[in-house]
């Protein structure tokens, strides 16, 4: 299965509008890659690129080592899962997944097509469903058939564009699980498109997240988490997002946690990585921030969100278990050094 | 006070009675312009009548029996298949063809689908005298054009064998702009993801992608066409009375003009209602077999 390097990928619609700005990007063989990103980010743009119904305004797209910028989808070895499927209406389930296979670049005979067929369509349970036409079948049916026409081909990448959009949440999970198993037992190089983190951090061996048509952080799913690489990666993972601060809101902020710009400098801290202060907390672990107002609180069972305020600083606390704080009292919080990021 | 209770029957009832009321106004108008002139020619062909005297005389099916005896009505039905037959796929193909043409051209995009559609919106009558300037045996553009290129004139309106085909070219002339708006919106309707799935999948070729995406999803266009322009064209008659009154000897003469001609000029109102029954039966049973074969409204 093939890799994927970008370099220095720009995108600038005739309108003017920059799509994609300077993103350089590398894809290792077999790799699950989540683009993610908020609307209108460049995300969608970007995967046309890659499967190459966008040209790119510079750059560069490598595939296998081999220069791809300029050539015709097919030749770039592809196969897309478009956001509405694009099945086509007027043929059956198994017309749509043997099309490309019959009228293709490189011409299969009939019988290979119907094991293909018959292969893929189990793996991705429709082979129920090979007779029927696309208006018969349900929204997680067609999002299957959708992805066995693109598998059919036996693809090295597999593009994919917010696949699970038009799925009810129930649905959308267990596909997500059922995406990362037939990718694994394939071994299919997959490029995901979603606006989705949950999404994202589910299936993503690696997520990259864009804004503004600009690469923010590339890493695993959990360090993207843990060590976001600047404040919108921050805020945008995660639910609710890391709280941002300045810097002077804390009673005690090493100094190893102030970087060169000093006293403007910002920390994040996760919702959850908060502890509530009733003393005894080592100085040098921890950072204390006294004297929060609970502004608002929701009880969600397992857990406890506050809203909370310092001064100026709006932020929300997660705690888990049960608490006795209530509405409007004043407590004093503290957050381990470790789970504390400048930025 | 207590309010009055009303029953599920009453309201079931009066919601009924508003939709009639919505319904009325058209209906109406139905009733007048389109019900009872269709039964009233189908009782006017039981009888004898010049279409202004008093009196009526019933004469039972002899009309029907007669157009069906003689020869004259069943070269003129002849005529009506011949002009179909000749207009009807040529404004197919040719308004598919400037749909094709203009559904993806940038540049004068506009201009060009607005003179391909002019001919549709000119009166016929209008359009068939400009023709038959351009047919003109002596002064007309066409046999000007060929005198270039040493063709001797033809006689376009005044031959037998070549009037039918005159009104034809006129006729198609005509019609393929109103075709071409009708399978351009076809066209725009299907989404473009499907010929970015072809490029992707690999299936390119114009052809491929016309013949396996774009005509199978054309359907409802073609269809609507395909019936509208029979329709159409079995119920022509302007360009016949403006460009060979049914001429020379009868070669031109359709259904029509025929209704036309015995009802109005030689005032035999009974059997020009005869033919029109014979009319409206023939296209009602050309449109059913045409839906037949299409595979009906909806089954894509």
């Amino acid at each position: 299965m093939p890799d994927i390097v970008l370099k220095n990928l720009d995108k600038t619609f005739d309108s003017g509008f920059k799509a994609v700005n300077d993103l350089t990007l590398d894809i290792n063989d077999s790799e699950f890659v989540v683009l993610l990103g908020p609307s209108g980010c460049g995300k969608t743009t970007l995967l046309r690129m890659i499967a190459g119904l966008e040209k790119a305004s510079s750059g560069s797209i490598l595939i296998n080592g081999e220069d791809m910028t300029g050539s015709a989808p097919v030749e770039r070895g592809v196969a897309m899962v478009f956001q509405n499927y694009g099945l086509y209406p007027h043929m059956t389930v198994y017309d749509n997944m043997a099309f490309a296979l019959r009228h293709g670049k490189n011409k299969t005979p009939e019988d290979v097509i119907k094991k293909d067929i018959e292969e893929i369509s189990f793996i991705c349970k429709i082979h129920g469903q090979l007779d029927k036409k696309p208006a018969a079948l349900s929204g997680g049916q067609q999002q299957r058939v959708a992805l066995a026409r693109a598998l059919v081909r036996k693809p090295g990448i597999l593009l994919l564009d917010e696949p699970l959009s038009n799925l009810d949440a129930g649905l959308r999970q267990h596909m997500r699980v059922e995406i990362v198993n037939i990718q694994k037992q394939l071994g299919t190089t997959v490029i995901y498109v979603t606006h989705d983190q949950a999404e994202a951090m589910t299936m993503a061996g690696r997520i990259a997240v864009i804004k503004d048509g600009e690469l923010q952080q590339y890493a695993a799913p959990l360090e993207i988490y843990n060590m976001p690489g600047n404040e919108f990666v921050a805020t945008f993972i995660g639910s609710p997002g890391m709280n941002i601060f300045n810097a002077g809101v804390f009673d005690n902020l090493p100094e190893s946690l102030k970087p060169d710009t000093g006293s403007g400098c910002r920390v994040g801290i996760r919702p959850e990585h908060f502890i509530i202060n009733s003393g005894g907390l080592d100085k040098d672990k921890f950072i204390f921030i006294n004297g929060v107002a609970v502004e608002a609180m929701e009880a969600l069972g397992h857990e406890y969100i506050l809203y909370a305020a310092k001064g100026a600083d709006k932020f929300t606390v997660r705690l888990g278990g049960k608490t006795n704080i209530k509405n409007d009292s004043r407590i004093d919080l503290a957050a381990s050094i470790n789970d504390v990021r400048a930025f | 006070m207590t309010r009055k209770k009303r029953s599920v029957k009453y309201y079931k009832h009066s919601s009924s009675l508003a939709a009639w009321m919505f319904l009325l106004p058209a209906m109406a108008v139905i009733s007048v312009f389109v019900v009872y002139p269709m039964f009233k020619v189908l009782y006017l062909g039981f009888f004898k009548w010049n279409g202004l005297s008093a009196s009526m005389e019933y004469t039972g099916l002899a009309n029907y029996t007669g157009l069906f005896y003689s020869s004259g009505f069943w070269s003129i039905l002849w005529n009506s298949v011949l002009f179909t037959l000749l207009t009807v796929p040529a404004s197919f193909v040719l308004g598919l063809a400037l749909a094709l043409g203009l559904w993806k051209t940038a540049i004068l995009k506009n201009v060009l689908r607005s003179a391909f559609f002019v001919p549709v919106v000119v009166s016929t009558v209008g359009a068939g005298i400009v023709w038959v300037w351009l047919f003109n045996y002596n002064s007309g553009i066409i046999n000007g054009i060929l005198s270039l290129f040493s063709v001797k004139p033809v006689n376009w309106l005044g031959s037998e064998k070549l009037a039918m085909l005159s009104v034809s070219v006129m006729t198609i002339w005509k019609t393929a702009g109103y075709n071409m708006v009708i399978f351009l919106a076809g066209l725009h309707s299907i989404p473009e993801v499907y010929y970015e799935t072809c490029l992707v999948d690999g299936v390119t070729g114009n052809w491929k992608k016309f013949y396996y995406i774009t005509w199978p999803l054309l359907r409802p266009a073609s269809v609507f066409v395909a019936v509208t322009t029979v329709i159409f064209s079995f119920r022509s008659f302007e360009q016949i009375y403006a460009m060979t009154r049914g001429g020379p000897v009868g070669s031109t003469k359709i259904l029509v003009y025929h209704i036309w001609e015995q009802g109005f000029r030689f005032y035999r109102m009974g059997y020009a209602s005869a033919v029109s029954v014979v009319l409206l039966v023939l296209v009602l049973t050309v449109t059913f077999v045409q839906f037949k074969l299409s595979g009906g409204r909806d089954g894509a």
